[in-house]
């Protein structure tokens, strides 16, 4: 689930902090918490990094692992993806993206993918359905319902 | 439950896997294939005694190599109420039985990396299945299992052999070899959904332990072959909003058969209160729950409970 704000999780084992370098700093009041409370912890600022070490991080971890991803929308997607695929669940991991979001909001209509950003109300470019964007959503599709506006 | 959608099967062939468990293969009276059924199903059995007809839920699976057989295990319970030892000492091969349609309350998770099974006793037998149905699959699993000894560890040389690297045994009577612990579930990599089944105490010494480790509930399954231990063998007054109607329910009875002794058709299934079928609603009172099956949001909204196994505290109202 993507946040406006992160929480600290509790009753975790390990936690995974992954920030790309503009948004580390979003990141150090949970890092110092895990300090504070002993809790084994990762914390990498990706850059370059290819897909692959991402990959080889989560995919050595154990049950109990929390991640925290906090970036901008590329970012956030790009490793949500790559934890997912490792296993990874929604329950397991929280986001937080800085700048735009560039979501895809599906017409109920027509079926047309529609990027929006922050838009409660847009028009499908499709077919000109008014459509009002959902919180509903498709880890398939990757996308946003949007329903008939009314 | 009505029976309309029942099978009739004939006893093919009996085993003794253990000296207290047998393995009943169950046929079509007409030779087809039985349905088919995913891992982790179940069948209730009609048990026809002189005292009325008994139902009982088995696990299914199928280890003859011919398809379309139904198997279920039986364990000879020392305290039986019937079901196990009618089953024990009454029934013979070529009998026929009535039995329903399969039914899946432990399904496999589909979005789990790796799978890993926690059996104790005759609580290998939903694992048969899942284990079948995820090696047909090519998908990855693993058996921890734990019973009192190599001979009392039924599908001890089946397991062995059909999936040679995929099992760990614990035998508590043998010296030298580790026992079956929680601490386990420390090792399982991310993506790992766990399945527990077993005696209670050890359903909830896994459950309390993968928690602690910080697995989310969703990756955390189990299923109960008994209701639970009913710790507080209280008796309390139930009555009906609707019908103005009120029952007594003694300390040794469910709710749900005082409900149905005096014609309430309410509908169950599992009565171990693991389905939800035979949910109710509450209208006043407070409930004691001892389900697996409603959320922590569903208990706090005190509006229903599950009445096989869930007791009211003194009085309670229900909207029936």
């Amino acid at each position: 689930m993507i946040r406006k704000e992160l929480s600290f999780s509790k009753g975790k084992r390990k936690f995974l902090f992954c920030a790309d370098s503009t948004e580390e700093k979003s990141l150090h009041d949970f890092v110092h918490q895990a300090m504070e409370e002993g809790i084994q912890f990762d914390f990498h600022i990706v850059g370059e990094e290819p897909d692959s070490f991402l990959d080889m991080w989560f995919n050595q971890q154990k049950m109990g692992s929390y991640l925290y991803i906090s970036g901008g929308w590329d970012f956030v997607n790009r490793v949500k993806k790559i934890a997912l695929a490792a296993g990874f669940s929604h329950e397991e991991m929280q986001m937080k993206v800085t700048g735009p979001f560039k979501k895809k909001l599906i017409c109920c209509t027509c079926h047309a993918g529609n990027p929006i950003e922050d838009e409660a109300y847009i028009t499908c470019r499709n077919c000109g359905a008014e459509l009002e964007a959902s919180t509903h959503y498709s880890p398939r599709l990757e996308a946003y319902l949007g329903y008939v506006s009314i | 439950m009505n029976q309309t959608s029942t099978l009739r099967v004939r006893v093919r062939n009996i085993k003794d896997e253990t000296s207290t468990i047998k393995r009943f293969t169950l046929e079509s009276m007409d030779y087809s294939k039985l349905p088919p059924y995913s891992g982790g199903s179940h069948i209730t059995t009609f048990l026809s005694l002189p005292s009325g007809t008994l139902e009982r839920q088995y696990s299914l699976f199928n280890t003859t190599l011919e398809p379309g057989l139904f198997e279920i295990a039986v364990r000879l319970a020392e305290d039986s109420t019937g079901g196990s030892r009618f089953w024990h000492q009454n029934v013979q091969a070529g009998d026929a039985l009535t039995v329903s349609f399969p039914k899946n309350y432990f399904p496999l998770s589909f979005q789990a990396k790796h799978h890993v099974f926690y059996a104790a006793g005759i609580g290998i037998t939903p694992f048969l299945s899942m284990m079948a149905e995820l090696a047909e699959k090519e998908h990855s699993f693993e058996l921890h299992y734990a019973a009192n000894s190599k001979e009392q560890c039924a599908f001890y040389e089946h397991l062995r052999t059909v999936y040679p690297d995929r099992c760990r045994f614990y035998f508590s009577n043998s010296e030298g070899t580790k026992r079956l612990s929680p601490k386990l579930l420390l090792d399982h990599r991310i993506g790992t959904h766990v399945y527990f089944c077993g005696p209670e105490r050890m359903i909830e010494d896994f459950t309390n332990a993968a928690k602690s480790y910080g697995y989310p509930s969703f990756n955390i399954h189990w299923e109960r072959f008994a209701p639970p231990v009913n710790r507080e063998h209280k008796p309390f007054s139930v009555n009906l909003q609707r019908s103005g109607r009120q029952f007594e329910v003694p300390a040794n009875t469910s709710l749900l058969d005082v409900l149905r002794k005096y014609g309430i058709n309410v509908p169950y299934s599992c009565r171990v209160g693991g389905c939800g079928t035979c949910e109710v609603k509450v209208a006043e009172g407070e409930v004691f729950h001892y389900d697996s099956f409603l959320t922590e949001e569903q208990r706090c909204s005190k509006g229903i409970m599950l009445s096989c196994v869930s007791r009211g505290k003194g009085k309670l109202v229900l909207d029936l």
